[in-house]
């Protein structure tokens, strides 16, 4: 019995089909080291600080305690995946880029894609949702308000868009 | 970290795993067959949130056992008498489930658990399985009076939910679902506003005209303790004293906790009559 | 220096320079470097708190197929004195690369393995086998000062006593287990005959980990030609590469040390940490090898100094502080690592922004069979600030005058000097007290029952002691300006700041300007990124470069116009004279031909030295952290509920608001945890928090009701158009302000951190207990 899996999943709006993969990788290496998408930042590998939340079917998980064979059949969105093909950022990453939402940067993509599914999920939360929310990853820089703020202007931003 | 036999500690993760084998079984004999191949060194994942801390302390997994597929242990069932959680339940999918409401403040107990990003993945399988005393679904359901069901080899049995850590019987089982009898309506209010500390969780049951509240308490090193008192009783702090005077961890000692048990009972008291 | 009359871009852009970078996912860490071949290190640690190593084998580790390198103490004696020096640490070199005859903590190295995966090292790790002889371990201070403690080193380690100016001195091993000692004394200690009142207050002080996100991490070459290349998350490398010049006797311009975006450091990734043994391997296996600690293996590496603080103060009746004594203990751990700088910081902070006739402090480096500590945001002051200002309220309380009025009746004014020798302090301390007690509604504070108010002043010497750093500049045919410093962009906006300063100057737009990858072989020396030096000392070389360029870029434009320097400005790389505009980029290809050319500019700063000054050179600027907080206490449970936090900075001119902003309460919302909950806690030998999980760090749902963050520019500050540090203010004032909102609050003093509900519940049941006795002994 051989110790690899085969997969078909959907990275960042690109279909991948038959991909061959040792069983015990998990997803945030897949990610990292086969598809070189580095902006998903591995820190604690245990799903605590949730610095490589990606997008799994709408919802926000940790990749470092995914094996890369969860994501058969599913829709995955990284912090690359958020841009537009124009090079225009989300209005996630324009928000937290306008209020300087971030400092060292390392939980800021898995930051990021929390608050796009809480957005996707949730167009209007209140103060209270975000808090509860970004309260699911740790950032030892900013002391968070300023996130909350800049998760608020998203919303307020894609209200926009929409209009 | 872990420590390797005659040297020393050793830092590990998920990158120690070698590949595995991985089944999928869609009934539940099938994954009590798997985990029984002990040979094979067999491995349940349900949401796999654990494990990633247990490859830290050198888990090896030979074959994961898949249990996503098995739909028999995935529901959320209730009868006149009966709440019953399947396994594979994740805490998001469980507090935000309609039919808890049939006991009142279970959804927003179990709501207030981890965190919302982990709730997406951690079922209550797991926290069960997982026997860490820093986790919480094993002091909500100690006092909601809960039964765990499991199936091993000979068949299917049933533990209660405060046994679990004491029995060898867990090898190779699979835990299936978690069963609230719900004689007596009970309704339960869980303060964690202290943890990692200290939590408790209260719960009260309807028996004719008078009522019995069941607490659990717990520290993030320590498993449940179990009292039952009637809620009428007047003057219940001396029934703490019963607390075992080792019952006490490094950041709290035996005397703050058993003083305050009644001081956080009395609120919960109060925040369950409201409830009605 | 040349002060701007008005800034033109400064305060047009706001966005941070690393903003795209980071809200991309394209900014690269060290953890993103891989090198072709590259092998992953992995270590085997101590399991016991002090004992002493009889035998190791690793015979068959080294067997294990895809294993490159094996390190343990018998490979270090195969190399010579004069090829290998395998200790290393700041003023003393007590840390062994690999243990050699004991280990000192649960958690020290006793060997690394390079192999081609992390899972073969671990494997083969695994298969050492050490002998142990157990020794009696010491895992607090006072463990460790006993008489029948075991001494830890039982050799003096290799040590240096630096230069002090007037009243300080250092001394190494001034007892057993204390590896460094720093006195300070001004005055007479007569001081204190005339003190109306004496009053002794003790403090402890807890330990937190920084944990920061990005893990120590380095990746290391040792190439065939015996050069060394470092990619590593280090705040400064060049000490670094002096270091590792000392310890591998290698030239230093054989080593070169590359430093990209480093993921949060808070003190923790100064001088050694993973580097040398990355090196080390990569010396044995010739081949890249990449060092990366897990988070666990973090909290085992650098922490925080817990600290028994005693506080002796004269004053008289009416609140003026007249005298102080102290003697501060640091826990430092098993190793030394930057514990004396602290201990020089913490010695030296004791006294607060207050004025004393009398002070006399020492403070001592405890050595524990614990992790090493090391320097952690606040570096001392975080420690001192939490003694000094709780026994302000102590004695306030004490003598029947406000707390507030207190602190005003003693602050120092703005140009008053800290100590005798010492520059004069650089902000208007009393103004940034009114705003946050203003803030915090101190004069009608809340009156419900069990909730109070506090207020407190943080306080340290910015800037760093005898700290140079160099700047350079240049600008192409076009315009487009390079800037290399060695200040490391770790969160605290360098990179948007700096850049900032030099359009500023240039009057250019700050995309124009480019701060360089740092790399030890080209950028211009710089003593470290720490002491929230970024923007007073670093900001203050870049400030010079960019003046020498534009200068030049004058002098060149007038000679070729013909006229004087002064008629003409700097304009968006071109030249105004009056109303003319005048392109550069055809003068210079006029003069120095088609290929065009390169002006550049060279900047330098260091306070100047001074034997008048303790420290040798009088402190570059001084850091506040204003604080005050709003809580009630639930008098049955203990716990503390923060209401309103207000925390303040004066940034001098805030060169980007929203870097300011993001220092300040970043550091308030890491000195809640520390006064509320996170803490280290060992059991004997074995810390049984040692993991992200289990170790609680505040999250949003932390943060206070409300959350306050004042950013003052009072414009006084030695950095460019007034600017001064920020970084570590934050942190300061807040558990104190807690503690003596909560005295406010209920009558009760935690002298202790964290303020968790049942140490509250304690003092409060004293208080009690008290009283009632009282009331009796009244009958
Ligand atoms: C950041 C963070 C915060 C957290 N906060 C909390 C908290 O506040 N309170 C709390 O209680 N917990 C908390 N947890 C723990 C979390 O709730 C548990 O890790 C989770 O519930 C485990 O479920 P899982 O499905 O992921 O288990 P898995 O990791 O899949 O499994 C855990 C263990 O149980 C076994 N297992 C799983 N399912 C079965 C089954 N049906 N039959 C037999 N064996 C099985 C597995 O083999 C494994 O040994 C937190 C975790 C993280 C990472």
């Amino acid at each position: 019995m051989k110790n690899t899996t085969t997969l078909s999943f959907i990275l960042n709006s690109k279909e991948y089909e038959s991909i061959e993969v040792p069983t015990c990788v998990t997803l945030g290496d897949l990610l990292r080291e086969e598809f070189g998408l580095r902006g998903t930042n591995l820190s604690c590998n245990q799903g605590v600080c949730g610095s490589c939340t990606v997008i799994i079917d709408g919802n926000p998980i940790a990749a470092c305690h995914t094996f890369a064979f969860e994501i058969d059949g599913k829709n995955i969105r990284t912090i690359e995946g958020l841009e537009c093909a124009d090079g225009s950022l989300d209005p996630v990453q324009e928000s937290f880029a306008e209020l300087s939402a971030f400092q060292c940067g390392y939980c800021t993509p898995g930051m990021i894609m929390l608050s796009r599914a809480l957005l996707d999920q949730n167009p209007n939360p209140s103060e209270e949702l975000i808090k509860e929310w970004i309260s699911s990853n740790i950032c030892r820089c900013t002391g968070y308000a300023m996130i909350i703020e800049a998760v608020q202007l998203a919303a307020k931003k894609i209200k926009e868009s929409e209009a | 970290m872990y420590q390797a036999s005659n040297s020393g500690l050793i830092s590990t993760s998920s990158r120690d795993l070698n590949a595995f084998k991985m089944v999928k079984p869609k009934t539940i004999a099938d994954a009590v067959s798997y985990l029984n191949d002990f040979d094979s060194v067999p491995v349940a994942y349900a949401g796999g949130v654990d494990l990633a801390t247990a490859y830290r302390e050198n888990k090896q997994i030979g074959t994961l056992v898949w249990l996503k597929e098995i739909d028999e242990i995935s529901d959320i069932t209730v009868s006149d008498d009966n709440l019953r959680i399947g396994a594979l339940v994740t805490h998001g999918q469980g507090s935000a489930n309609e039919k808890l409401a049939c006991v009142r403040g279970l959804q927003e107990s179990w709501g207030k658990i981890a965190n919302v990003r982990i709730r997406f993945s951690a079922t209550i399988g797991g926290n069960l399985m997982a026997l860490r005393t820093s986790y919480e679904m094993p002091i909500l359901l100690s006092a909601l009076k809960a039964r765990i069901n499991f199936a091993n080899k000979d068949g299917l049995f049933t533990l209660a939910a405060d046994e679990m850590s004491q029995t060898p019987r867990l090898t190779g089982a699979l835990l299936t679902s978690v069963d609230i009898p719900l004689k007596g309506k009970p309704q339960i209010d869980y303060e964690r506003s202290m943890r990692p500390l200290y939590t408790q969780a209260a719960v009260k049951f309807q028996d004719g005209d008078n009522s019995l509240i069941r607490i659990a308490i717990a520290t993030e090193h320590l498993p449940p303790y179990i009292f039952e008192i009637p809620e009428r009783l007047e003057d219940f702090d001396q029934i703490f004293e019963s607390l075992p005077p080792d019952y006490a961890d490094l950041r709290l000692d035996n005397n703050y906790i058993r003083y305050l048990i009644p001081v956080i009972l009395k609120r919960q008291i109060k925040r369950l009559a409201k409830g009605q | 220096m040349t002060k701007l009359e008005t800034l033109n871009i400064l305060t047009s852009d706001t966005r941070r320079r690393d903003a795209y970078d980071k809200v991309t996912g394209r900014a690269n860490y060290t953890t993103d470097v891989t090198l072709p071949n590259m092998l992953h290190a992995k270590v085997l640690r101590s399991p016991m708190g002090h004992a002493r190593i009889i035998k190791i084998d690793s015979s068959s580790a080294r067997k294990i197929m895809g294993v490159h390198a094996v390190l343990t103490r018998e490979d270090i004696k195969k190399y010579s004195e004069s090829e290998l020096m395998p200790v290393y640490g700041y003023f003393i070199k007590d840390q062994p690369i690999v243990a050699m005859d004991k280990v000192l903590y649960k958690g020290d190295i006793v060997a690394a393995v390079a192999a081609e995966s992390e899972r073969i090292a671990n494997k083969a790790l695994a298969t050492i086998r050490v002998d142990y002889e157990p020794l009696p371990a010491v895992t607090t201070i006072n463990d460790a000062l006993a008489s029948n403690a075991p001494e830890l080193f039982e050799e003096p380690p290799v040590g240096i006593v630096p230069a002090y100016g007037e009243g300080a001195s250092g001394k190494l091993r001034s007892k057993k287990n204390i590896c460094y000692t720093f006195n300070y004394e001004t005055g007479s200690a007569n001081a204190f005959n005339k003190c109306d009142h004496v009053f002794e207050d003790e403090f402890k002080f807890s330990r937190m980990h920084h944990l920061h996100l990005e893990p120590f991490i380095t990746v290391a070459s040792w190439s065939d030609d015996n050069k060394i290349d470092i990619w590593t998350a280090c705040q400064n490398p060049f000490p670094l590469r002096k270091e590792i010049s000392r310890i591998f006797k290698k030239p230093e311009n054989d080593i070169s040390v590359k430093v990209s975006y480093i993921g949060g450091g808070f003190g923790a990734k100064n001088n050694c940490k993973t580097e040398p043994i990355a090196v080390m391997l990569s010396r044995i296996a010739r081949q890249p090898v990449r060092f990366c600690l897990t988070a666990e293996e973090g909290f085992y590496t650098n922490t925080q100094h817990a600290a028994i603080l005693k506080i002796k103060t004269g004053v008289m009746n009416d609140g003026s502080l007249v005298a102080r004594e102290s003697e501060i203990l640091l826990d430092s751990g098993a190793y030394s690592d930057g514990s004396p700088l602290v201990a020089e910081k913490a010695g030296y902070r004791i006294p607060g922004p207050y004025h004393y006739e009398h002070l006399k402090t020492t403070c001592h480096c405890v050595m524990t069979n614990t992790a090493p500590a090391g320097p952690f945001r606040g570096f001392g002051g975080t420690q001192t600030t939490w003694a000094c200002e709780s026994q302000i309220d102590m004695i306030a309380e004490r003598l029947g005058i406000s707390p507030y009025q207190m602190r005003m009746n003693n602050l120092l004014d703005k140009g008053q000097a800290f100590v005798p020798g010492e520059s004069g302090m650089d902000s208007d301390i009393k103004l940034g007290l009114d705003l946050v007690a203003k803030e915090i509604n101190y004069k009608n504070p809340p009156k419900e029952p069990n909730r109070g108010i506090g207020l407190s002043i943080g306080f340290k010497d910015g800037g760093g002691v005898n700290k140079p750093a160099t700047a350079r500049i240049k600008a192409s045919t076009n315009g487009d300006i390079f800037l290399q410093c060695g200040t490391i962009e770790m969160g605290q906006g360098a990179q948007t700041a700096l850049p900032n300063i030099v359009a500023e100057i240039m009057n250019t737009p700050t995309e124009r300007v480019r701060l360089m990858p740092i790399d030890t072989n080209h950028t211009p020396f710089d003593q470290g990124t720490n002491a929230s030096s970024s923007i007073a000392v670093m900001g203050q070389a870049v400030e010079r470069a960019a003046l020498d360029l534009k200068s030049k870029i004058l002098n060149f434009s007038a000679e070729q116009l013909n006229c004087k320097t002064e008629e003409i400005k700097l304009d968006n790389w071109t030249i105004r004279k009056g109303n003319e505009t005048i392109p550069i980029i055809p003068m210079i290809m006029g003069f120095y031909g088609g290929t065009g050319f390169e002006f550049s500019g060279e900047g330098f700063h260091k306070s100047p030295n001074s034997h008048l000054a303790p420290l040798e050179a009088p402190c570059v600027f001084w850091e506040y952290g204003w604080g005050a907080a709003d809580v009630t206490v639930d008098i049955e449970t203990g716990q503390i509920i923060v209401n309103k936090l207000v925390v303040s900075g004066d940034a001098g001119k805030a060169i980007n608001l929203n870097v300011c902003r993001g220092q300040d309460e970043g550091a308030a919302i890491m000195g809640l945890g520390q006064s509320l909950f996170e803490t280290m806690i060992y059991d004997n030998a074995d810390l049984i928090n040692g993991d992200p999980l289990s170790y609680r760090v505040p999250m949003a749902r932390d943060l206070p009701a409300s959350f306050i963050s004042l950013t003052q520019e009072q414009g006084y500050g030695p950095g460019p158009f007034g600017s001064k540090g920020m970084g570590e203010g934050g942190i300061l004032p807040v558990a104190s302000a807690i503690a003596n909102a909560v005295y406010n609050a209920v009558g009760v003093r935690l002298t202790e951190l964290p303020m968790s509900p049942d140490r509250v519940n304690k003092a409060l049941l004293e208080k009690q207990y008290n009283y009632c006795k009282q009331d009796t002994s009244r009958d």
